[in-house]
């Protein structure tokens, strides 16, 4: 039964655009604005992955462990750079600060889910680091996007109320509390309603494509999990550094809002 | 002892929010800031409870220099108290003990007590949700809050202007009896110009980031034209 599927033709591939011009259609007529948007994202999306899949084929046919190593670095400076996209709010270092709440935050988990309980050999085995990788990565950054964009409207929003706290003799860490906490509750809630509703509403994506893929579906659920509890120690992880690194980058050293 | 301001000037967005202020304020004493909106003196009282830093100058609460001394510290012996109530999230007593939690402070619980009564908050308060009390109510709670972790000095920066006339002068009353009985030092924003002079023992008036005038409130009131 392996590999015993339906092949997606070029022209079928070229149909799906279909889809996204429906979005379009949607946002056209909705006036949402995001309309260049749609189409820019259609584009990148289109040319990033077909990009991707050759480079994937180089790196698995090549076997070595520097592409590998290379790709995974690049993904968390791309994510790092896109986590906050879009968002207004913009504290200093954010790029780097991102970049470290990702980084240490996914990179322990994952050595832990390859060496310990996947035991990937060899150990750079592309075919395994990378896709994986590659999930944790970007469910990680969608949680840094949502943590940095409540953090930075509430700090705006109850200014107010952080200040009361400074002025009652709260430290940084004690007057941004609260904001922490929402803000690290607000990045995790996806992640954990995931959890909820994964096998009654939800088939994953790499559950279903494994399926596709003529692999047998209970193989697939526990690769699943795997997948999932790893997203959600590496988002819980990530967000909880983002905001100790955030925190401190809004206020200068005197410990007053800049 | 004093409060001693010396050639303050501070920057904001490359404006020049205030300029060559040199002050001395005597402790135990009731001082109002007056000024049109944006004449700098809510900027003066961040400056004072360190919420911001000056671009220049220095400010010395007796021996201690603001410039060498923890913000943390500064807070400690100068409070604040915001324009508009900023209360925290749960009950009233949730909220007086909040600053005393924070700086470690002990109290025993009919201190409180003796506080709310004596600054006209009822007792019954102590257990309501902030939620449910009125602005004017929530903007006490913030005095006794600030009170109870007993600063030397008070910075109200107009601690009336949400409140209705009533609501206002009986906020006016109760930081007087403050000054009076806990023998704090004042700092008062208001822009209800007349009873915050009756209450004032020195009036500032501040003009596009200046002080135009300091003096007693006889002397204001006597010599002071706009």
């Amino acid at each position: 039964m392996e590999n015993d599927y339906i092949h997606i033709t070029n022209w079928g591939l070229f149909g799906s655009i279909g889809f996204m011009l429906l979005v379009a259609l949607v946002a056209f007529l909705a006036k949402l604005g995001i309309t260049k948007s749609i189409f820019i994202g259609t584009i990148r999306s289109f040319l990033q992955l077909i990009l991707m899949g050759y480079v994937l084929s180089f790196i698995f046919k090549a076997n070595e462990w520097y592409y590998t190593v290379l790709i995974v670095l690049i993904m968390y400076v791309f994510a790092a750079w896109d986590s906050f996209k879009g968002i207004k709010f913009r504290p200093k270092n954010i790029f780097t600060n991102s970049f470290l709440a990702m980084f240490l935050g996914s990179i322990f988990p994952l050595i832990y889910m390859f060496y310990a309980l996947m035991t990937v050999k060899p150990w750079f085995n592309p075919q395994y680091i990378i896709p994986i990788s590659a999930m944790v990565i970007s469910n990680t950054m969608s949680g840094i996007s949502i943590c940095l964009n409540h953090f930075g409207s509430n700090i705006k929003l109850r200014k107010l109320e952080v200040e009361a706290k400074l002025s009652l003799g709260a430290n940084i860490n004690q007057a941004t509390e609260e904001i922490q906490k929402s803000s690290i509750k607000a990045g995790l809630i996806p992640t954990v309603n995931a959890l909820m509703v994964l096998g009654i509403v939800k088939l994953p994506g790499m559950m279903t494509g494994q399926i596709i893929g003529g692999v047998d579906p209970v193989e697939s659920v526990k690769y699943q999990l795997l997948i999932m509890y790893i997203i959600s120690a590496s988002t819980a992880v990530s967000l909880y550094i983002l905001v100790k690194l955030i925190k401190s980058s809004i206020f200068n050293k005197r410990g007053q809002l800049l | 002892m004093s409060l001693k301001i010396e050639n303050i000037n501070l920057l904001y967005d490359k404006n020049m929010v205030l300029k060559n202020i040199n002050i001395d304020f005597p402790l135990e004493k009731i001082h109002v800031l007056l000024g049109s909106s944006g004449a700098g003196k809510s900027s003066f009282l961040r400056l004072l409870n360190a919420l911001s830093e000056p671009h220049s100058g220095s400010i010395k609460l007796g021996n201690m220099l603001y410039a060498e001394t923890h913000p943390l510290e500064i807070r400690k012996r100068v409070g604040m108290v915001f324009q508009k109530p900023a209360l925290f999230e749960g009950s009233v007593y949730e909220n007086l003990i909040w600053g005393l939690k924070i700086q470690k402070k002990t109290i025993n619980e009919s201190e409180i007590r003796k506080k709310l009564i004596s600054l006209d908050l009822p007792l019954e308060y102590l257990e309501k949700d902030i939620e449910n009390l009125s602005v004017g109510e929530q903007q006490r709670v913030c005095i006794v809050r600030t009170l109870l972790v007993d600063p030397e000095i008070i910075l109200f920066d107009e601690p009336v202007s949400a409140l209705d006339p009533l609501n206002a002068y009986n906020v006016i009353e109760l930081i007087k009896k403050i000054n009076l009985e806990y023998k704090k030092t004042i700092f008062l924003v208001s822009h209800i110009v007349e009873s915050a002079v009756e209450i004032a023992d020195t009036i500032s008036v501040f003009k596009q980031g200046e002080i135009v005038f300091y003096g007693s409130k006889e002397d204001y009131l006597s010599n002071y034209k706009e």
